[in-house]
């Protein structure tokens, strides 16, 4: 083995970790833009489904926290499921790009829905 | 002009600008190519704005709830509605910007699919940022502080 290839070997060994921890990483953070707004659409419509609306007008003042708490609790909830995933994701490196393409497949069908369901409960 | 009312139209440009930030990073990522490092503060200049355009209006909401809400519902139940939906939408781009961002900087070289994830991450969040902004000038346009 030359001096050269020996060096590019020990580039590929150092650098293949490296990749597949950062892939990991960044499908982990795509999970995460998933999983923060879905949990934050499931608080949100089981308050809807626990106390049906009242008549906004007839309400004289209401917390202004409980928006942040739920926002808080979504993006913890986010956090954890991203966490969860990207242990997943590092005992399978290999399938990284697959599993990228359905990422992407699941953040264009799930996303318009979202928005669908803040759209017809408010 | 209030204070409130300085803070509302400074949150409606940073989201204006957020909206039009979040279609570049979408762009540039969409064919999967590595970032250079100008297009890498690119990326993170939009994800960040979209960040601020969030807790900027974060930072009024309690003074909507206090001053604006009860009127607004009032005037039109319309448009209290449309500002509901709005701060929904409002958490799904923001949470949407910050995994693409997160997603793009940190993807290895050879990662094409995780950067064109990023890119569909950031094409939906811009859209949905445009939702929120038309949305929040229409609120405006019927009562604001």
């Amino acid at each position: 083995m030359t001096a050269e290839t020996r060096e590019n070997s020990e580039t590929m060994t150092n650098s293949e970790p490296r990749d597949a921890r950062a892939s990991a990483v960044a499908a982990a953070a795509l999970v995460f833009g998933l999983a923060a707004p879905a949990t934050y659409t499931a608080e949100r419509l089981y308050e809807y489904l626990r106390e049906p609306m009242t008549s906004p007008v007839l309400i004289l003042r209401t917390l202004h926290t409980v928006y942040f708490w739920r926002a808080g609790v979504a993006v913890w909830c986010g956090l954890m499921v991203a966490a969860i995933a990207y242990a997943h994701f590092r005992r399978a490196p290999e399938r990284g790009e697959a599993r990228a393409r359905r990422l992407a497949l699941a953040t264009g069908i799930v996303v318009p829905l979202l928005a669908l369901a803040a759209w017809v409960f408010p | 002009m209030s204070l409130a009312r300085l803070l509302e139209s400074l949150h409606g440009a940073i989201g204006v600008l957020a909206t039009a930030a979040l279609v570049h990073p979408a762009l540039l990522l969409r064919r999967g190519k590595p970032l250079t490092p100008r297009s890498r503060w690119a990326v993170a200049l939009a994800g960040l704005l979209a960040a601020l355009a969030w807790s900027a209006g974060a930072f009024i909401y309690g003074d909507y709830r206090r001053l604006v809400k009860r009127t607004l519902f009032q005037k039109s139940v319309g448009a209290g509605l449309a500002f509901e939906t709005k701060e929904h939408v409002a958490v799904t781009v923001a949470c949407l910007a910050i995994g693409a961002l997160v997603a793009a900087l940190v993807a290895p070289r050879e990662s094409r699919e995780l950067r064109r994830a990023a890119a569909l991450s950031f094409g939906l969040a811009a859209g949905l940022s445009g939702l929120v902004v038309g949305l929040g000038w229409y609120v405006t346009a019927v009562h604001g502080f």
